[in-house]
């Protein structure tokens, strides 16, 4: 508890009182998750198509900028007279987040950085399986962090990815991952989440139960697999897409999570 | 393991996730349903979003997404002894989230309504009003950190777990939010 001089604690817990007199709008009581959207659902998209053409119009600018310096006076430099398009790496809305003592190895999925939307057989840390997919910030969709994300399609074979990272025995562990959905696609939509193999939870991906979204707004959320209890020094932690459409990947962490008492 | 769809029958447009199984004995035993668990604790989640947001259409959003989080991840929320932390955790999040910060980088600006309405029920003191003040000066970081420990009275440690941070950084947050209000108080 905090030692706070008396006229400053009786200030805030004055405050603090006068905001519980406040009573929560009522149909919180009766809450429906399947017609209750937060308001801003669907903003992200709005922004995101803002912030783009933002970056756009900034690199146009400079591009524009560069060609009239290399084909001024004198000869350009060989090397840069002919500018070949490179993916940029940090061209997403958000850097991802670096969480202190993650273990996860390449928890964004940033690389290899691709530059179009590319089937995978391997990626940084991670073991791959099935139809999985990057794709890149302005092709399908938006990430949430990074310039790219992950798709686990559902066929020919269900796209998986599992990483074997380092836990401690009997401690508990949160898995939080940021997951959107398929990319064009409309069906059924699952991704299924496996820890050391066994199957312990499905988030449902379907786009038609998110039917406010904008288009091209995969609807990221981050879900949260809290009761994860490690047996071993390492554990395996898995993702694969399932039903007709699987589910996009932007961000995988780990981190022990003591349940707090009260 | 036992797979729950979230779309089976008796979960659609009810709100509720009313499931039932068998024990070995074939005894029938009743599981928590969402109602009872979760949007039960939807009054505390409000009370402490507005604590941290200071706005109640945001806290509003806040709750809803920390609902619909505990909806999506049932399966396993529902097997878990306390519910009531995960929800503070999501809920926390949800308040400091970058996610939320990017959405009210839009129009129109959070800052706009932060000081323009008041959210206070009935006559406030104007010694109230001026605290009010000076703790919306608080990053939405150092609010939340001195939410759960001043008020809700959980350790730093707890805090840095709800808030997806070290403990060192809780007390930062903590000690930098209150030499914030101690000089918008001219307390300093």
């Amino acid at each position: 508890m905090l030692d706070l001089d008396p006229r400053l604690d009786q200030k805030l817990r004055s405050l603090y009182e006068q905001i519980e007199e406040a009573n929560p709008p009522a149909h919180l009581a009766h809450f429906d998750p399947e017609r209750s959207k937060p308001r801003s659902r669907g903003f992200n998209f709005v922004i995101a198509t803002a912030a783009l053409a933002v970056v756009a119009i900034a690199v146009g600018g400079f591009a524009v900028e560069l060609r009239a310096h290399l084909s001024g006076p004198g000869p350009a430099p060989a090397a840069h007279a002919t500018p070949t398009p490179m993916p940029t790496p940090t061209a997403g809305i958000d850097a991802p987040p670096v969480v202190p003592g993650n273990p996860v190895a390449n928890p964004a999925f940033q690389v290899p950085q691709v530059g179009a939307v590319s089937t995978v057989t391997s990626l940084k840390g991670w073991t791959v399986a099935g139809d999985v997919e990057l794709v890149p910030v302005g092709t399908i969709g938006q990430p949430l962090f990074g310039s790219q994300y992950l798709v686990l399609q559902t066929g020919p074979v269900a796209g998986r990815v599992s990483q074997r990272v380092k836990t401690v025995p009997g401690t508990n562990y949160q898995l939080i991952f940021t997951t959107g959905l398929s990319p064009a696609c409309t069906g059924s939509a699952t991704l299924d989440v496996y820890w050391n193999g066994r199957y312990v939870m499905g988030m449902d991906t379907t786009p038609a139960t998110h039917p406010s979204l904008a288009p091209g707004d995969l609807g990221w959320s981050t879900d949260v697999f809290a009761s994860a209890l490690a047996t071993g020094t390492t554990t395996t932690i898995g993702f694969v897409g399932a039903g007709a459409c699987g589910a996009s990947l932007n961000d995988v962490i780990l981190q022990p999570f003591p349940l707090p008492v009260g | 393991v036992r797979r729950v769809s979230r779309t089976a029958s008796g979960c659609v447009g009810k709100g509720v996730v009313a499931l039932t199984g068998l024990t070995s004995t074939g005894e029938s035993v009743s599981e928590p349903t969402f109602e009872a668990v979760v949007v039960a604790d939807a009054g505390r989640l409000y009370t402490l979003a507005l604590s941290i947001l200071r706005d109640p259409g945001e806290a509003e959003d806040a709750v809803q997404e920390t609902l619909v989080k505990a909806w999506r991840s049932w399966e396993s929320v529902s097997r878990m002894e306390r519910v009531s932390p995960w929800l503070t955790r999501v809920c926390v999040n949800h308040c400091i989230s970058r996610r939320r910060h990017l959405r009210s980088r839009g129009w129109p600006p959070l800052d706009l309504f932060e000081g323009a309405g008041s959210t206070m029920v009935g006559n406030p003191s104007a010694d109230v009003i001026d605290m009010d003040r000076a703790y919306r000066q608080l990053s939405l970081k150092q609010r939340a950190a001195i939410t759960l420990n001043y008020r809700h009275g959980y350790s730093v440690e707890e805090c840095a777990a709800f808030m997806r941070c070290r403990a060192g950084t809780v007390r930062t947050h903590v000690a930098r939010g209150l030499a914030t209000l101690r000089k918008e108080l001219g307390d300093a």
